[in-house]
């Protein structure tokens, strides 16, 4: 904390040093990302640290005690509320999404340094410090200062606490030697500090320069590169500034176009940057499905391959019984099903996701769909050393579509094997007055609570496809099936505690989704 | 050392039939290559996971050979493989690895193991291999 506090000290005065807009509102106000930063990445406790500091360098640059209190709870209210509405909605400090960049872009850089911008410069006003006047420039100035901190700052402090790390072999190091060289090279011909010559129309020339470097820094080294690249020309542009170079020697005179500029080049790396690693995620995910599928469609084919050349040696040594013969069918009518649901699954994604299945219903007696589909599970459980209990409650015939309920319960069935073989397996289907609710129990490796969701994502295997096996499709078409069908589907389990998955439908299912 | 050859049903022992243990998480791929690798006159020992074979390892039982599956529940074969390489004991005893995820060369060089077979593979493959396997180790 006391570490936190000094930083925050340090920069905000080095930033106060730039020219502000009436004595503290500036350009540069790297203290908001970094402040945002600890919160996010260290927890919201570390508050008063940003409240201290803000105290101190706002009294300590001339703010009378009253108006340096009110300035430092906006700065101390900005970082927490920031950090809240990150978490509030799901933000991963490691930015790997688009939508991550989205909701640092609105949620931080947009909402919460509004709280400080007009705590900050009401206390200034209340405080007589600066005259009506001057109220809408000076908003102006702080609000997107902080932005600027929350879009520049933040993102290189959250990449590079959070983000994988990069393998860096010397012709990596020497190409981000380069780009850190052409970065900087670039920023200083645009804010022209070198090569001299006649000014645009925003007092700085050719800005659009900076984004071919500063593309290539992205797609080689991801948001490392983007959000390392954007902190750089920004830092030129700093450096100009104070060196008193270029057409931005006057930084308050040229300080909107120039603000601009700054939050164009920090939001396309970060968007930039984003896309780039969803890419990537996307890339991921697709080889290890790809690896996944391979695996469970060629299981089945290679114990009908063996099973086949099995049955001809025995039939051929005159060695087959038809006792012995039937087991052995058995086993590949076992593995056909079992190749049937797996294509079914794989047939279903595009049908789902395009919203292009209808629900076929019809009078059901639902308890003999769900009691049939579980007995035929009976035989494998029992061979993997699964006791499985079935609880059907008498119920009423409903309307229903059969096909999908007998996916869900082999789905459910499915997947309480795959995680608990060896262990006990409950299933229930009751009729309370809210519905029909059927409860699949395992007490298999249990799932952790934040991945609960994950699981009904598409291909969300909790604790990775490559161990598990499952084409991480089952859970998602079993929320899809029962979303459509008007019902819910939730899961309650602890890591190595089982899982309980139950599923909520209304009596009549809607006829399609 | 075996010399596999399925069509003729009948192989020449030259010594003790060595022991093969099936690492895989799929019952009737232990079971049908149990029933296959028993008629060629191999021991066979089963497990379903890394674990339980790790435990079955601790016990005495000493394969000549491992057939390991990959993608396995509990214990990985990649797990496996870590784990029983801590034992200088059974550090040597020589992997074929059997699996229907991906590219079965590349993950087999991921282990370092003494073969690979992908499937779905016909018995013959098999045998073959773990002659191969067999005769090279001893």
């Amino acid at each position: 904390m006391a570490l936190l506090c000094a930083i925050y000290i340090v920069t905000a005065k080095l930033g106060l040093q730039l020219d502000a807009v009436s004595g503290f509102a500036t350009l540069v106000w790297p203290p908001t990302g970094i402040a945002l930063a600890a919160l996010v990445l260290f927890g919201r406790k570390l508050w008063p640290a940003i409240l201290i500091g803000a105290f101190v360098v706002n009294w300590t640059s001339g703010a009378p005690l009253a108006v340096a209190l009110g300035m430092a709870v906006g700065n101390a209210l900005e970082a927490f509320v920031g950090a809240l509405i990150l978490d509030r909605l799901r933000f991963e400090p490691a930015l790997g999404r688009v939508r991550d960049a989205l909701v640092l872009g609105l949620g931080a850089a947009i909402a919460s340094t509004s709280i400080s911008a007009i705590a900050g410069v009401a206390s200034l006003w209340a405080g007589g410090v600066i005259d009506v006047d001057a109220v809408v420039t000076t908003l102006r100035a702080w609000w997107i200062g902080d932005a600027l901190g929350d879009l520049i700052v933040a993102p290189v402090l959250l990449v590079w606490f959070r983000s994988p790390r990069l393998e860096l072999s010397p012709r990596r190091i020497v190409e981000a030697a380069a780009a850190i060289v052409l970065i900087v090279v670039t920023s200083l011909y645009v804010f022209d500090a070198i090569l001299p010559s006649p000014t645009g129309p925003d007092g700085f020339r050719s800005p659009y320069l900076v984004f071919p470097v500063l593309m290539w820094a992205a797609l080689r080294f991801r948001q490392l590169g983007a959000t390392t690249g954007a902190l750089i020309v920004w830092i030129v542009a700093i450096v100009v500034t104070a060196l008193g170079v270029g057409p931005t020697a006057s930084l308050s005179a040229s300080l909107l176009p120039l603000q601009l500029f700054m939050a164009v080049v920090a939001i396309a790396m970060l968007f930039l940057g984003t896309a780039v690693s969803e890419r990537d995620r996307a890339i991921r995910a697709r080889d290890e499905f790809l690896t996944v599928a391979s695996h469970e469609l060629r299981t089945p084919l290679a114990v009908l391959e063996l099973q086949i050349t099995n049955l001809r040696e025995l039939t051929r040594m005159g060695a087959l019984p038809e006792a012995t013969l039937l087991t052995k069918l058995e086993v590949l009518e076992r593995q056909g099903h079992r190749m049937n649901a797996l294509v079914g699954n794989l047939l279903d994604v595009p049908r789902l996701l395009a919203g292009r299945f209808a629900l076929e219903t019809e009078p059901l007696d639902v308890a003999a769909v769900v009691g049939d589909v579980a007995e035929r599970f009976r035989g494998q459980a029992a061979k993997l050393g699964c006791e499985l209990n079935i609880e059907i409650a008498a119920i009423p015939p409903i309307t229903g579509d059969r096909m999908r309920i007998e996916q869900i319960t082999t789905n459910l069935l499915g997947n309480a094997l795959r995680f608990g073989p060896g262990k006990p397996i409950e299933l229930s289907l009751t009729a309370p007055p809210s519905g029909l609710v059927l409860k699949v129990r395992d007490h298999g490796i249990g799932i952790a609570s934040n991945d609960h969701a994950r699981v009904f994502e598409r291909f969300g295997h909790a604790g990775g496809g490559r161990r598990s096996g499952g084409l991480g499709l089952g859970l998602w078409i079993v929320h899809q099936i029962v979303t459509a069908m008007g019902g819910t589907v939730q899961v309650d389990s602890a890591p190595g505690e089982g899982a309980e998955f139950t599923v909520t439908l209304p009596r009549t299912s809607p006829t399609a989704p | 050392m075996i010399i596999a050859k399925l069509d003729s049903g009948r192989i020449p022992i030259v010594s003790a039939p060595p022991l093969v243990m099936v690492i895989d998480d799929d019952e009737d791929i232990r079971s049908t290559l149990t029933e296959i690798l028993g008629r060629m006159k191999y021991g066979v020992a089963c497990a379903s996971h890394g674990l339980e074979a790790l435990a079955q390892l601790r016990t005495g039982t000493r394969p000549d050979v491992i057939l390991l599956d990959l993608m396995m529940p509990i214990m990985d074969g990649y797990e496996f493989v870590l784990a029983l390489r801590k034992h200088p004991a059974l550090a040597t005893i020589p992997i074929l690895v059997i699996t229907a995820a991906g590219d079965a060369r590349v993950e087999a060089n991921k282990i370092t193991a003494a073969g690979h077979i992908q499937k779905p593979f016909k018995a013959e493959e098999l045998l073959s291999a773990l002659a191969r396997v067999v005769k090279t180790s001893s």
